[in-house]
Parts: C-alpha cells; sequence; structure tokens
C-alpha cells in the first residue's frame, strides 16, 4: 500500500473558522454571565436566610380572657361549645356537643 | 502573549494538521473538527500563562488528551449501553462520499491497522505524519526524549507495514519512513 494511502490527508468540515469564532464569543458570553448568575443564586440564598420573620405572637393575655369567661357556653346552629376551667394559664378547655341526626335521622326515626 | 489575530491565524494553518491527527482518534469528521476547536479554546483560554513559541506543541497536545478522552467515553458508553448504536456512532460516511469501493475498503484496512497500533506509538506516528512540527517540538509535546520518537516512529511504521502488507513510498521504494 501506498504511504500517501495510509496516511491520507482529510480536509476539515469548511467554514472552520467562523465556527471557531462564534464559539469564542459564546464563551465570551458565558463568562459575564457567569459572574451575574452566582451573585443572583448568592443574593437569593442570603435573603431567604436572613430576611426578617414577623414577631411571634404572644396568645397569653387572649388565653387568660378566655379562661375568665369559665362557664360560658356559645351555640350556633347545632353546635354548642362551652368553656370550661383550666388550672393551667396556657390552656383553654372547652367541651364542644353536636347535636346528632339531622332533620333526615329525626323522619326515619318515627 | 497571544493575541486573538495571531490565535486566528495560528488556527487557520494548524486546523487540518491537528484535525487529521484527532480523525485517526475518534474517526468520525463532525466529532474531529469537534475536538480540534476544543484543544485550540483550551490553548486560547490559557493564552497568558502560553509562551507563543511552545503554542504548536501545546495545541497538538490538548487535542491529543481530548480526543483520547473521547475515546475513551465512547468506550464506556458502549459497555453501558451494551454497544447499541456502536455501529452510528463510529462509521463516518462524508469522507467516503466520492470514494470508490476500493478506496473505501483501503481506508477500512487502514483505520484497522491504526486502530492496533498501541497508543504511544500512534501518537508518535501521527505527528510525525500530520502535524509538521520538529522531533524536538513531538518530544515537547509528548514529554519523551528526542531518540524515543525516532524509536517509536520505527516501531509504529513496522507494525504498520506487517498489518498493511507493506507501504510504499511516492517513489515507489519500500518502507514509508525515508519518504
Amino acid at each position: 500500500m501506498k504511504k500517501e494511502h495510509v496516511f491520507e490527508q482529510f480536509e476539515p468540515p469548511p467554514y472552520g473558522l467562523s465556527r471557531m469564532k462564534a464559539r469564542m464569543a459564546e464563551r465570551r458570553a458565558s463568562r459575564i454571565l457567569r459572574p451575574v448568575l452566582v451573585l443572583g443564586v448568592v443574593a437569593t440564598v442570603l435573603a431567604v436566610v436572613f430576611w426578617p420573620r414577623a414577631p411571634e405572637v404572644d396568645f397569653a393575655p387572649s388565653l387568660a380572657a378566655m379562661n375568665s369567661m369559665e362557664g360560658d357556653v356559645m351555640a350556633r346552629g347545632d353546635t354548642s361549645i362551652e368553656l370550661m376551667k383550666s388550672t393551667n394559664p396556657r390552656v383553654v378547655l372547652v367541651r364542644a356537643m353536636v347535636a346528632s341526626g339531622g332533620p333526615e335521622t329525626a323522619l326515619g326515626s318515627k | 502573549m497571544l493575541d486573538e489575530a495571531s490565535f486566528h491565524s495560528l488556527y487557520v494553518r494548524l486546523e487540518k494538521p491537528v484535525f487529521n491527527v484527532v480523525y485517526r482518534w475518534v474517526w468520525h469528521t463532525e466529532e474531529a473538527r469537534d475536538v480540534t476547536q476544543e484543544a485550540f479554546l483550551k490553548v486560547w483560554d490559557a493564552r497568558s500563562r502560553v509562551r507563543v513559541e511552545s503554542v504548536e506543541p501545546l495545541v497538538f497536545q490538548s487535542a491529543l488528551n481530548l480526543a483520547a478522552n473521547r475515546l475513551r467515553a465512547r468506550k464506556v458508553r458502549r459497555f453501558f449501553t451494551l454497544g447499541l448504536g456502536a455501529e452510528a456512532d463510529v462509521v463516518d460516511e462524508s469522507q467516503n462520499l466520492q470514494a470508490s469501493l476500493e478506496l473505501r475498503e483501503q481506508r477500512l484496512a487502514v483505520r484497522k491497522a491504526v486502530e492496533a497500533l498501541p497508543e504511544k506509538l500512534k501518537s508518535v506516528v501521527m505527528l510525525c505524519e500530520f502535524s509538521g512540527l520538529s522531533t524536538a517540538q513531538i518530544a515537547e509535546t509528548l514529554g519523551i526524549p528526542q531518540g524515543t520518537v525516532g524509536s517509536r516512529r520505527s516501531l509504529a511504521m513496522a507494525a504498520l507495514e506487517k498489518s498493511l502488507g507493506g507501504i510504499r513510498s511516492a517513489d515507489g521504494s519500500a518502507g514509508g519512513i525515508e519518504s
């Protein structure tokens, strides 16, 4: 076999330099864009971590007020709620009652 | 330091030699073009650290590394896909469009012979034949002594001659090394 066949010179695909220039421009753009993206992600993470939260709500006064209403009964429709005595000022005890059986049940029991 | 204009002229000058070296690894025109361009881009990215006088060996060194990585990745992919799509992966008809059946068979035989070469011999012989680099530059590219370049080239040519049943130079003399 001839040497020039063994080491045959192939032509690269056309427009190599234009493609190369385009790839270089692409890299340049991504090099500019990358720090911006990284900064954006870092800023988002910091904002999530350090964003001021709403202060914790203190329920104690409203619980104390409810406890002072001991014995009161609130009724609405077929449901009533009775406030019970609680020894712990941070706990409100209620007794809920629901009248069983709707109109259908009442008809059925006739 | 390498400026953009001299980098472009370097690309124009070395595109074909680098492409031909890389093609003997990936055997695919589009992939060889991609690897060639990637090698140039790597050198461009490192331009602040590159000496102008060593830029050519560096381009070939980068191209050889990238081509070897591509080949390795292809083998791994083929292993995990149990060889599915292996044919489509490597059969490149773009260089064979105008070729006769005889030429195609000849190219296939050359490819088999080149693929059978050990990596170290293949790097040396392909750089010697296509790069246009001096022996000293090839030695620098591969990080080996100059004497080793000569001995590996002889071994590679002997292996190719054995596989292909002899290599004739353009003037018809046997032995392809002294063409």
